[in-house]
């Protein structure tokens, strides 16, 4: 079957009425790979606006400690990467990153107009749309349509599917627990269904595939795991971990999966930010330390891609409760073995010159899609977009 | 009547149609079904008001904590009986049209607030103008405390205007992208200052806020003030055109034929856009019941959740109509923003649709589902464990049912018709009539095979 984007219009059985085909890409699975080692992109989302000052420290601004007399990071709880940046000391393995020439930091990332709702500004930020626009599809989901994928293709470790994950006609798998997946596609009653060929309502059609990639997937997904040695591993302690401990997984068993994405909430930190978000960021260091030393072992840090995001930064002052409001650009992380230009990518934002109190961006956030689906996933940006946007050696 | 055009009327107009009231419809005439649908809708059951003190933010600032968490619980709890309240609505049987109506501006009209009584309120407004005219409808809705909130109408001053309502407005509401310019928003926004509300949920005009000067709208000139603004928006024959069109695809098809979308239009914008007239003119046009519309549309999760609760006579009231809200991601009272829910196809995907094969289950059974959809920040639903769970009277449910024999085939023939939109697939049928033939009791095989058909895609359509 032809993969081009050119005909994954005519070939996109999901999009077509009438009697449907198996998605014939499984079946070539089964008889063996398809590509000896491909690049995997995880996407880690911080979800409620994550205050991205508390993260990536300006530690010798003065700005800084007058506009948050009392949340302000002192001098033992940051770990200083240079004369000018100091990261919060909660990010102990993210600082060890750094050193091992594992990290990029993105400063001022943002996009003009910003919405300060976590639910538009999180729409905005998974469907790559702009400010003003409402697009009910995500960029991986166009990633999946424009690669004609299957849903296996990109996963999140969820139960419900994001926005992000959502194309136009093919969608990402969002699964937990492999094998509760499989459990329940092997049920009496998903097997019946599954059996239902020569389907004419379009609807149905759609369904019906659905279930069928379903169970399909996790099978798949389950056969690979199944010959994972370090699956069985320790218990992780948080649901985090558990998230990126079955992504790790997944990767090292050798599934055709090419993006993951995973959500850590509890960022909206209005109140008594500090205990919170430091608890928060050291869930994220070490849950993120464990991924990869599992990548490592697995001989995938090379071929691995961590993006870290949030829907929105916060205000540079603090408010009256000991905690941070909603702002705008924020910072953002890249963490691979294979990085371009480790370290810090570009200037702190300037905290002289604010927008009304928030901080103004200097990269737009498709800036660095368009740089991982060109370099990293090698696919077309511009189609994925909906425009072209400038690149940057990231990766 | 025929069965089929029964369950297509109700499944499009309304929630779906318990057994009971579809034998009862048997012997009428469309034109009958039609005109009781319409009689039963005069009326209209409001929401009741939330037993919750007005929510002043100068005040919340100054409370203790202990008194601000018991504000929250209470605002949550209140949410919740809201939710509760507007599904016992659709489920009731009741004002079936108005209902549908109301569900169908809500996701129109996408709005929402974390102030409960200003979302009762809005929430009423919709069940008031739903089938009366588009004109008043809208004006109610845009001058609403939580709309106003919702799209920061408040904050919009002379001198310093807020652009996102006049847009929204615009683009989402009436016109659609396209039909007006970047100025025109912001001269429509210029009018709109000086509307606003106060801590009583009440509208409120503050003249000292509101921009006098002369606008240019839509090549129309003049001292225009908000009123002035949606009069303009309404003489505009594409305003007619956008809201006919997101009807008929709701209700009709989701690609409607462009000349009845026309035709529907021309008809709109005369009648000064009266919903009742519209929906009369599409319940009684040949057009509606056309082979080609049918099973078109794919239920969206409330109204999966509300047809089964209608089908199977169960009490909406319970903690897992809310986690299936949650988990299906359509909660009452929460859109995602104020481009509404997702439709059709939108909805479905691996996850979604292992969940609603699982759906009779989960609420047939002891089962937990836990907590399940997307980590929302400001989780109005948090507090559930208090909330009790409904069971199914089987009892009532098997009487719908006791003319039918034990055998298998008439047992699945007899539920599909009562459940079903449309045909079951031939092997369904055959796999369901296999299950059944290892069950003795005839209760028992009216039980499975009736939760095997809610399992099945095809209770998924419309």
């Amino acid at each position: 079957m032809d993969y081009s984007r050119r005909n994954f219009i005519k070939n996109s059985a999901l999009a077509s009425a009438g009697s449907f085909l198996v998605p014939s890409f499984l079946s070539q699975l089964k008889a063996g790979d398809l590509s000896v080692s491909h690049k995997n992109l995880i996407i880690i989302q911080l979800s409620g606006g994550n205050d991205g000052l508390n993260t990536v420290v300006p530690y010798q601004n003065d700005i800084y400690y007058r506009e948050r007399s009392s949340i302000a990071l002192n001098a033992n709880e940051l770990l200083k990467l240079d004369d000018s940046i100091a990261l919060n000391k909660s990010l102990k393995e993210i600082a060890d990153l750094y050193n091992d020439a594992a990290l990029t930091i993105i400063n001022g990332v943002g996009y003009p107009n910003p919405n300060r709702s976590h639910f538009r500004s999180m729409d905005i930020w998974q469907s790559a749309s702009d400010s003003n626009e409402h697009i009910n599809s995500g960029w991986i989901g166009r990633y999946l349509d424009a690669e004609c994928k299957g849903s296996f293709n990109a996963i999140e470790a969820d139960d419900t599917l994001s926005l992000a994950m959502k194309g136009k006609s093919l969608k990402g798998l969002a699964v937990k627990d492999v094998n509760r997946l499989v459990k329940s596609t092997r049920s009496p009653k998903v097997k019946a269904l599954i059996k239902n060929s020569n389907v004419e309502n379009a609807n149905l059609s759609y369904m019906y595939k659905t279930l069928i990639e379903t169970e399909q997937s996790a099978s798949y997904l389950s056969e690979k795991l199944g010959r994972n040695l370090s699956y069985a591993g320790s218990s992780p302690q948080n649901e985090f971990e558990r998230k990126l401990n079955l992504i790790a997984d997944l990767i090292n068993s050798g599934v055709e999966t090419q993006i993951y994405y995973a959500e850590l909430g509890g960022f909206d930190t209005h109140v008594r930010q500090k205990p919170q978000h430091n608890r928060l960021l050291d869930t994220y260091s070490s849950s993120i330390s464990s991924l990869v030393s599992k990548l490592k072992r697995g001989n995938n840090w090379n071929n691995t891609l961590i993006l870290t995001f949030s829907e929105f930064g916060r205000r540079v002052k603090q408010n009256g409760a000991a905690g941070t409001d909603h702002g705008t650009a924020n910072n953002i992380f890249l963490m691979s073995g294979a990085l371009k230009n480790p370290g810090v990518f570009n200037n702190l934002p300037d905290l002289r010159n604010l927008d009304q109190g928030d901080l103004r961006y200097t990269i737009d956030f498709r800036e660095i899609y368009a740089s991982i689906l060109e370099k990293w996933l090698d696919s077309d940006s511009s189609m994925i977009l909906g425009r072209q946007f400038k690149t940057h050696a990231l990766v | 009547m025929d069965i089929k055009d029964i369950q297509h009327i109700y499944g499009r107009a309304g929630f779906g149609i318990s057994v009971k009231n579809q034998r009862s419809l048997y012997n009428k005439s469309r034109k009958e079904v039609i005109r009781s649908l319409f009689n039963d809708s005069k009326s209209a059951t409001l929401l009741p008001e939330p037993d919750i003190d007005f929510f002043d933010p100068r005040k919340f600032q100054y409370l203790t904590e202990e008194e601000k968490q018991q504000f929250q619980r209470k605002r949550r709890a209140e949410f919740l009986k809201l939710n509760h309240c507007w599904l016992q609505n659709m489920v009731s049987e009741n004002e079936v049209l108005r209902e549908k109506m109301t569900f169908f501006w809500a996701d129109h009209f996408a709005c929402r607030s974390i102030n409960v009584a200003f979302m009762q309120h809005y929430n009423n407004s919709l069940r008031k103008y739903a089938l009366g005219s588009f004109g008043d409808l809208l004006k109610a809705v845009s001058k609403s405390p939580a709309m106003l909130q919702f799209l920061n109408g408040q904050q919009n001053k002379k001198g310093n205007p807020n652009e996102n309502f006049a847009r929204e407005v615009m683009e989402l509401f009436t016109l659609g992208r396209g039909y007006y310019s970047e100025n025109d928003i912001k001269e429509a926004a210029r009018a709109f200052t000086g509307w606003g509300f106060n801590l009583r949920g009440e509208f409120v005009y503050r003249r000292f806020w509101h921009d006098e000067g002369n606008k240019t709208f839509l090549g129309y000139k003049g001292n225009f003030d908000g009123d002035d603004i949606l009069k303009i928006i309404l003489k505009e024959k594409r305003t007619a055109y956008f809201i006919t069109e997101k009807i008929l695809k709701q209700f009709v098809n989701p690609n409607p034929e462009l000349k009845k979308i026309q035709e529907y239009a021309d008809e709109f914008y005369s009648s000064n856009y009266d919903i009742s007239l519209f929906l009369q003119k599409l319940l009684l046009d040949d057009w509606f019941y056309d082979e080609g519309n049918r099973g078109s549309l794919i239920k969206s999760p409330v109204e999966l959740i509300a047809g089964f609760h209608i089908h199977f006579g169960l009490d909406p009231r319970s903690r897992k109509s809310i986690q299936l809200q949650q988990a299906l991601g359509q909660v009452l009272f929460f859109p995602p923003g104020v481009d509404g829910w997702p439709e059709n196809t939108d909805w479905i995907d691996s996850s979604s649709m292992m969940l609603r094969v699982y759906l009779p289950e989960i609420f047939a059974s002891n089962s937990e589902l836990g907590k399940r959809g997307k980590n929302q920040e400001n989780d109005v639903f948090k507090d559930l464990e208090g909330v009790k769970n409904r069971s199914i009277d089987w009892n009532s449910y098997f009487l719908n049912f006791n003319k039918i024999g034990n055998n298998s085939g008439s047992i699945i023939d007899s539920i599909s018709e009562s459940l079903l939109a449309d045909q079951i697939l031939a092997d369904n049928k055959n796999s369901i009539s296999s299950h059944l033939s290892s069950i003795p009791v005839w209760e028992e095989k009216v039980k499975q095979a009736s939760l095997l058909v809610a399992s099945l895609p095809e209770y998924q359509i419309l």
